[in-house]
């Protein structure tokens, strides 16, 4: 596994995580729409960003 | 609703789609790859629409709008975990492209008996999906027929409604194959999107005054709804149950995983996953807050699954407009049924009758594919007129139970030491766990079905792997001649 490929999916595991982690935690009491719905909503933005930077890699 | 209005919106939505599926399939070649593949020629907006389409199905603006009005933003969370699984694809997803194109690989199921030199794990890889995928169409077609008969107040049969989605299913399939599927897909992935957003706008600038409004007044009368575990339905446990197999689902479920293959380069294929993720967190936004909309709406139903029926039988919601998003729901279903039906044609064809018959190639082997098109709609179409609890169980176990087939799938590409013994039984434990978890309401330490088949598949396959001699020739050719491909592609 090379060192880019390993710093993504610990990038990507830390992300997860937190995405199961935080909203039952931090966010449980918290119920307004800048609790647990906007945090999955940027939560999703990341990944869909991180996403993006790994395709963008590709060369045809 | 008027029958004839039904029928009427029916039957446009046939004739474009049927259309479009003729020009489509202009050019077809009579062999597996063009027809089951498209000849891995798709471009990156099509590939990115079919592959939305075929993810997401009826469950969405049903299930997950279900799941919104039951268990509130826990819903959000968990579709939004899913759709950040795609990083798999972005791992994955060239990997099976290059390895599909070296070695001519059809389906998934292919590639991993390949790969692993066996042919049992192709046929048992292959078995699985038809055990588990079938009744899942079967699913989405009682939808379909529950939804019309619904809406024309009885005058639509339910047996109606199946055999018009049958039939429409098949016809695309049918006539070219994986190029006319992935242009319908790609009609009713727009259909199903733009329909939807119009309507949830609709609805709450109509009903509330804005989205800001909305949100004011869950905070207002359903606080907890905006929390996990909020109402309760979202509790960890079942939260993780739930979320945990759909993150793998993009490498488990062959329909999808298949469609890694078609891209035409990988330049179409980044066009793929990053259209398909601008897609599916709109659509998923779309449906949790349809799911929000219903529940201030339409208070105290008796069950999550009326939440969207209801809806679209209210006053909140003009005749006109229900009737375009009974059609995109329709849009959904259909679309995921036929792409299933497709994949599931082109494993048996490959990985189970030219496995068992060596002397099934060429124009026979596509033959035979072809006729399994309509053998597994019909299929779908009898279990779905049994309305068996059967076939409940198996869909819901179908993302438990696919999820067995990653721990190869992995393997394939980043463990030499992976044998056809291990992948099989993880397979085969890790399926029969998750069937019988299921069906028995077995929860072992109150976790849910795909985390044992999960835990048992991956333990397994690593433990027979490790007792059982690897084909190390062709583990180090494979991984070692993908390997060389990926760093030419820039590829991590």
């Amino acid at each position: 596994m090379s060192n880019s490929l390993r710093n993504w999916v610990i990038w990507f595991l830390l992300l997860v995580l937190a995405a199961f982690v935080v909203p039952f935690t931090l966010l449980s009491e918290i119920f307004k729409f800048y609790g647990a719905f906007l945090f999955w909503g940027l939560f999703a933005l990341a990944s869909i960003a991180s996403i993006g930077i790994i395709c963008s890699r590709w060369k045809d | 609703m008027s029958q004839a209005y039904l029928y009427l919106t029916i039957l446009i939505y046939f004739a474009i789609g049927t259309v479009v599926a003729v020009i489509a399939r202009r050019g077809l070649k009579r062999n597996m790859a063009d027809f089951f593949l498209a000849n891995r020629t798709l471009n990156g907006i099509i590939a990115a629409l079919t592959y939305s389409a075929t993810t997401y199905s009826a469950f969405m603006l049903v299930g997950l709008a279900g799941f919104t009005y039951t268990g509130g933003v826990g819903a959000w969370g968990f579709e939004l975990i899913y759709l950040s699984g795609l990083v798999l694809v972005a791992f994955f997803g060239p990997r099976f492209w290059l390895a599909g194109k070296k070695f001519n690989y059809i389906s998934p199921a292919e590639m991993l008996g390949d790969r692993y030199e066996s042919k049992a794990l192709a046929v048992i890889t292959a078995v699985a999906s038809v055990i588990f995928l079938i009744p899942y169409s079967a699913v989405q077609l009682i939808g379909i027929g529950t939804l019309l008969e619904g809406m024309s107040g009885g005058s639509i049969s339910f047996i109606s409604g199946l055999v018009l989605a049958t039939v429409i299913a098949i016809s695309w399939a049918w006539i070219g194959g994986m190029r006319s599927v992935a242009w319908t897909d790609s009609l009713q992935a727009l259909m199903m999107v733009i329909v939807s957003t119009l309507s949830v706008f609709f609805i709450v600038y109509r009903s509330f005054g804005g989205f800001g409004e909305l949100f004011g007044t869950l905070e207002n009368q359903v606080p907890e709804w905006l929390a996990v575990p909020g109402p309760g339905f979202f509790n960890f446990k079942p939260f993780l149950g739930l979320s945990l197999p759909w993150f793998f689902f993009s490498l488990s479920n062959p329909q999808v995983s298949q469609r890694l293959f078609v891209p035409r380069s990988l330049s179409h294929m980044r066009i793929m996953v990053m259209g398909f993720l601008v897609f599916g967190f709109i659509y998923t936004l779309i449906s949790i807050l349809w799911g929000f909309s219903a529940r201030i709406l339409l208070p105290g139903l008796p069950s999550a699954d009326l939440a969207t029926p209801a809806l679209l039988a209210s006053t909140h919601v003009p005749q006109s407009l229900a009737l375009l998003i009974m059609l995109g729901i329709t849009a959904a279903a259909i679309s995921t049924i036929n792409s299933i039906i497709l994949t599931l044609s082109s494993m048996v064809s490959r990985d189970i009758l030219a496995k068992i018959n060596i002397r099934i190639t060429g124009e026979k082997e596509l033959a035979l594919g072809k006729i399994f098109v309509p053998i597994f709609a019909a299929a779908a179409f009898l279990f779905a007129t049994l309305r068996l609890d059967l076939i409940v169980i198996l869909s819901v176990a179908s993302s438990a139970g696919l999820l067995v087939t990653v721990p190869p799938i992995a393997g394939t590409f980043f463990w030499k030491r992976g044998t056809a013994g291990g992948a099989i039984a993880g397979i085969i434990a890790g399926g029969v766990i998750a069937f019988w978890f299921q069906f028995g309401d077995i929860r072992p330490l109150g976790w849910w079905p795909g985390i044992w088949s999960g835990i048992v598949s991956s333990s397994l396959f690593i433990l027979v792997s490790l007792l059982t001699k690897p084909p190390a020739e062709k583990a180090s050719y494979f991984v070692k001649s993908i390997n060389k491909l990926l760093k030419e592609k820039n590829v991590i």
